[in-house]
Order: C-alpha cells, then sequence, then structure tokens
C-alpha cells in the first residue's frame, strides 16, 4: 500500500502488466477450449488417422469397388496410389509413404500388399482381396480381410437356401485342400450337412470320383482346387455329368454361372471394404480386440431357380429377398 | 419452292416430278412422327410407363436392385404402362418421390413413420410373412455380454443402414442407452445371418437382427446359436407397407389394385418373396397405430 503511494506510476504499470497477462492466459484457456471442443475426444491422444491406400489395379471392377466402399465408410483421411498403372514407379510410392507418414497402409490385391512389404516394412498394413492370402509373409503389424467365405458360411447358407440338402459332394486333391476339407466336414456336422469327399490326384481321375460319388450326395460343392478345376474341358465335363443326374452345383465364383452353376457364394466386396474401414479405425484407435485374420462379413448369392425347380429341390421361398442376383 | 425444286431435281435427276414431292413429304411426316408427338402430347403415346412404384427399404442391405427392376418391371409392363424403382439412398429417393401423383410407394414401416409428417401420403397396405403384419426385431449379442452397459463402444452388425441401425437402437434400447448407442460403430451387412455369422466369428459384439432368422440359426446351426444371447426384443415393428400419395391420379389408384393382387399369381408372389413379404393386406386399427396414425 505504501509503494503504491509513493510511486502511482509504477503501480499503474504494474496492473497494466497484470491485466494484460490475465487476458493472455484467459485468450490461452478459450483457444484450449475451443480446441478442444472441436476436436473429438479420441482423436485428443495424437492419433494418425491418415491412410495409404495401394491399389493392384483400380481398372479391376472388384479393386475399384473395393476402394470406392472403404473411402466412403473410413473416418479419417486418405491418399491413394494406383500401382496397375503403367506410369507406377516404386519411388513414388516409397517418397509419399516418407512424406505422409500414414498411421495405416490398406492393400487392395496381392501385388500391393508385396510392394507394402518392401517399403513400409514396420507400418500397420491390412491386406484385402489377395488371392490365397496364406502364401504371403505376415507380420505381427498385418491384418488380413480372407478374400473367401469359410466353409461354415457357405453351409450354412445351403442349408438356409435348401432345408432337405443333406449330403454334399466335394472332389479335391490333397495337395491343395487337405486341411480345408478337415474343417469343412467338422464344420458341416453342426449344420447337420454330411460332406462327402473323393481325392483325387490328377485331373483324369474327377470323372470316376464324381460318377462314384453321384447316387450318394444331393449336391455337388465345387471348390477352388487346382487339380479338380485343372481346365476348362475338365469344368465342363463335371457340369454335364451333374446336370444329367439332376444334381445341382453350387460354386464359389460368378465365372461358374455360364457353365451351369446353381447358387454360387462369394464375398460381398462393398461389406469388405466397410469391413476394412472399421477395422483401419479400431487399429488407429488402437482398440485392443482387432483380429488379426477376419473373414469377410458379408456374402453375394447367386441363384438359378429354374435350374432347382427343374431338379425338383426344395426351396426356401422367405430366403429369396436375401439373392442378390437370380442366374438365368 | 426453289429449295423443293432442287430436292426434284437431286431426287429425279434434274426431271420434274411431283410424285417424288409426296413422297418426300410423306416419309418425312412419318419420320417426324415419334419426334413430334412427345412433344405436343408428352412421352406417355409412345407406350412409356404412366405410374411407377417407387420402392425404398433401409431394412435391407441386399444389392438386389438390378434383379428387382428387371423382375417387377416384367411383371408390370404386362398388367399395364408401369414400371418399378428401387432406390438405394435416402436422399436420393426423397428428392425423386416427393411431389409426385403418379406414384405408389412400397416403404419400409420404420421409414415411414420419418418420412409421414413432411411427405403426405396414405399407408394403404401391409406385408405379411406366415400370415403375419409384424415382424420382432432383436438385439443379439455373443454369449458373454450379459447387459448392455458391456456394450460400451462395441461395433453391432445390421442389415440395415447406419442411420436406421442407430435410430432404432435407441428406440428398441430406450431414451436412457441414447449415449450408448452413439459410441457403437455399426457394420452394414447385405442379410440379417450375415450379422448373426459375423457375430458368430467374433467381428462384431452383437448383432440387430429378427427373430425369424435367430429361429432359423437355431434349426440350421445350432454351434452359432449356442454362441449367442438375446439382449433385446421390440415386438412392434411391421413389415413393409405400401401408401399412396396425397393427391393421387387414377392411374395410381389401378397400380395400387394390381399389387394387392400381386400375391394370386404365380409371378406375382415370386416378385414380392424379392423384397421379403408372401402377401399384403389391409391395414387395421393396431397396424395404423403402431405406424402413429
Amino acid at each position: 500500500m505504501t509503494m503504491h503511494m509513493k510511486n502511482p506510476v509504477k503501480r499503474t504499470e504494474g496492473g497494466a502488466h497484470t491485466t494484460a497477462s490475465g487476458c493472455l492466459l484467459f485468450s490461452v484457456v478459450l483457444f484450449a477450449l475451443i480446441i478442444f471442443m472441436i476436436i473429438p475426444g479420441d482423436m485428443c491422444a495424437g492419433e494418425n488417422r491418415n491412410v495409404l491406400i495401394i491399389n493392384s489395379n483400380a481398372s479391376v471392377k472388384k479393386y475399384s469397388q473395393m476402394q470406392t466402399a472403404f473411402k466412403a465408410s473410413f473416418e479419417g483421411t486418405s491418399d491413394e496410389v494406383d500401382i496397375g498403372s503403367k506410369w507406377f514407379e516404386e519411388k513414388a510410392v516409397e517418397k509419399t509413404v516418407r512424406s505422409t507418414k500414414p498411421g495405416l497402409i490398406f492393400c487392395i490385391g496381392s501385388k500391393a500388399y508385396v510392394l507394402a512389404q518392401e517399403i513400409a516394412k514396420d507400418a500397420h498394413i491390412i491386406f484385402s482381396l489377395g488371392i490365397n492370402w496364406q502364401r504371403f509373409p505376415l507380420t505381427n503389424n498385418t491384418y488380413v480381410i480372407a478374400n473367401e467365405p469359410p466353409p461354415v458360411v457357405e453351409l450354412t447358407t445351403f442349408r438356409y437356401l435348401f432345408p432337405d440338402i443333406r449330403r454334399v459332394g466335394v472332389i479335391y486333391s490333397k495337395t491343395h485342400n487337405k486341411e480345408w476339407i478337415q474343417t469343412a466336414m467338422n464344420e458341416a456336422k453342426d449344420v447337420g450337412i454330411e460332406i462327402i469327399g473323393s481325392a483325387v490326384k490328377k485331373d483324369t481321375e474327377v470323372k470316376t470320383a464324381l460318377q462314384n460319388m453321384m447316387t450318394k450326395i444331393d449336391a455337388l460343392w465345387l471348390i477352388p482346387d487346382p487339380v479338380v478345376l485343372a481346365n476348362a474341358e475338365r469344368v465342363k465335363e463335371i457340369f454335364t455329368l451333374c446336370d444329367r443326374a439332376k444334381k445341382p452345383v453350387f460354386s464359389y465364383d460368378r465365372l461358374f454361372a455360364d457353365f451351369g452353376a446353381s447358387l454360387i457364394i462369394s464375398a460381398d466386396i462393398t461389406t469388405m471394404g466397410k469391413q476394412a474401414a472399421q477395422t483401419a479405425m479400431n487399429i488407429l484407435t488402437k482398440k485392443d480386440d482387432v483380429e488379426k485374420i477376419q473373414n469377410p462379413a458379408g456374402s453375394y448369392i447367386a441363384l438359378d431357380v429354374k435350374k432347382i425347380e427343374r431338379y425338383g429341390i426344395k426351396l426356401n421361398s422367405k430366403a429369396l429377398s436375401s439373392i442378390n442376383e437370380l442366374i438365368e | 419452292m426453289i429449295y423443293l425444286n432442287h430436292i426434284q431435281k437431286i431426287i429425279c435427276g434434274g426431271y420434274v416430278c411431283r410424285a417424288s414431292i409426296r413422297a418426300i413429304v410423306f416419309y418425312l411426316f412419318l419420320v417426324f412422327i415419334p419426334v413430334l408427338l412427345p412433344c405436343l402430347y408428352g412421352i406417355e403415346v409412345l407406350g412409356a410407363p404412366r405410374c411407377t412404384v417407387y420402392f425404398y427399404n433401409p431394412e435391407s442391405n441386399v444389392d438386389n436392385f438390378a434383379l428387382l427392376k428387371t423382375k417387377l418391371d416384367m411383371y408390370l409392363k404386362n398388367l399395364g404402362p408401369y414400371q418399378f424403382q428401387p432406390f438405394c439412398d435416402r436422399n436420393t429417393f426423397e428428392a425423386h418421390a416427393r411431389g409426385k401423383h403418379d406414384c405408389i410407394l412400397i416403404l419400409s414401416s420404420w421409414y415411414y413413420k420419418e418420412l409421414k409428417d413432411f411427405f403426405p401420403m396414405k399407408p394403404v397396405l401391409v406385408g405379411t410373412v406366415d400370415g403375419e403384419s409384424v415382424q420382432k426385431k432383436i438385439l443379439a449379442s455373443k454369449a458373454d455380454i450379459k447387459n448392455l452397459s458391456q456394450l460400451k463402444n462395441a461395433s453391432i452388425a445390421s442389415a440395415g443402414s447406419e442411420e436406421y441401425t442407430r435410430k432404432y437402437l435407441k428406440l428398441m434400447m430406450g431414451e436412457n442407452n441414447a449415449r450408448l448407442v452413439d459410441t457403437f460403430r455399426i457394420l452394414s451387412v447385405p442379410k440379417d445371418i450375415d450379422a448373426l455369422i459375423s457375430m458368430g466369428f467374433g467381428l462384431v459384439q452383437a448383432a440387430l437382427t429378427t427373430e425369424y432368422s435367430i429361429t432359423k440359426l437355431s434349426i440350421i446351426n445350432q454351434g452359432l446359436y449356442k454362441k449367442l444371447t438375446i439382449l433385446v426384443r421390440n415386438e412392434k415393428s411391421l413389415h413393409p407397407i405400401v401408401a399412396i400419395p396425397a393427391g393421387h391420379d387414377a392411374e395410381a389408384l389401378k397400380l395400387l389394385e394390381i399389387i394387392e393382387n400381386m400375391e394370386k399369381t404365380t409371378e406375382g408372389k415370386s416378385c414380392m418373396q424379392l423384397f421379403g413379404v408372401e402377401g399384403w393386406r389391409i391395414l387395421d386399427k393396431k397396424d395404423l397405430e403402431l405406424l402413429g396414425k
């Protein structure tokens, strides 16, 4: 109080200084509050929500469909590289990785995954649409969205659509599908289906194997086996024999519709894109329960109703709203 | 006249030929009919559809629009100047259908309730499955989840759109749980059965589905069925409804009658099954109450 009386100028200066500091402090607090309110809570921990999408070839319909579905559902930002383009340069992608520092790389197709492994070994990678993904090396930071629905999905769908189908034939080679057939046989028990398997060593054995099982099966399940599906002639032969015996053929790719498949079940690409986006968000927000290997969440079903009727197979009419496409 | 003479010279190699002039005028008239008539009297004169069935169902994600369009168009064309137009996006549907009088609407009952206050229309028919107009919606979860609070930040699979799933879950779970629903991540899958299977694999913690799908799963896959538990059940949801816009024209009434009678023919019945119903019946008092009328 005495000091104030003695030097009023000093007091005034000190007061101004105090007021200025108060204003500054108030502004800082206000600014911090505004920032805190604008930025969502889970981003405050300094998460990197930028993803680099590497597409093996954007001109392939299912690859571009996957990319579109991912971008529509992903809540962060993304950079994109199409390595199927003839102007593609590996060094440019490396440069993009270095400059954008993505929190995660989303690979569409095997070629993209191989490249991501080379240029960003330590990055979190989601690998999708890789044919037979098991043949690629996976690291602790790799997450896979499998390309094919697991046997249980197909078996459940068989029963959902055709309540009376109980015995399904599968021709396979032990070299390629020994483990798969074992899994399928176990899972089939849960669904009330008996799998009648027949192993072949050469494609020339397929005809005899099929003829031997024909009277014991309600349908044939054609699986991706390079020995069984060695060439178009072999495929035609399988379909001709089954048609003659009025046995439907269930398959995994739209390609077999032209040969006469009655039912095709494949993974739904749009759903896989959404699934990948959600997985990316879970990884980037450091959710601890992210599955490393994921089955595709949705299925695409194509059905030849006329053929099913011609073969005298009972169809669950309530399941028709689940059909994506009628084969005609 | 000079111009006609010129044409005559070209056609007749310089010789005047009045018969040719008449022929040219006649053929020009024939050629211009398809262009002039629609301009004068509207596109209908060419046999274009006069009335449309608009379809929008955010409770299903099955991408079968090409199939629906082909089948329904084929069915309706045999019965008159009608067509079918499905939509997969709410905004596109509303922009397209708003203010139209030459149409009828097939809508998810939930969506009808969202729309009714700002889109004047009258609900007339409701879809039935096994003779029932009501479907039971269920929130099922993995067996180790015993109560709703365990679902905080969970991923939920649903065969409906994200908007529908969030709003429906809030309705099912009550206002008290609205904030909990906001923490969910919604994975939209094509079908109810996909939602249940995704949960079985551990991809999501819960699934919004129907009682029919759960019952079916219990029959066809006991292993998967045993892995789930039912958290919430809602018994107050109608199957899709058919509505007619206010100020509709006479052709819309004819089309409504065609839709009502679909189940009487094999082709009609198979078309209806594609959007998940087996028959239509006139909405009764209870149904109207469920629609908030």
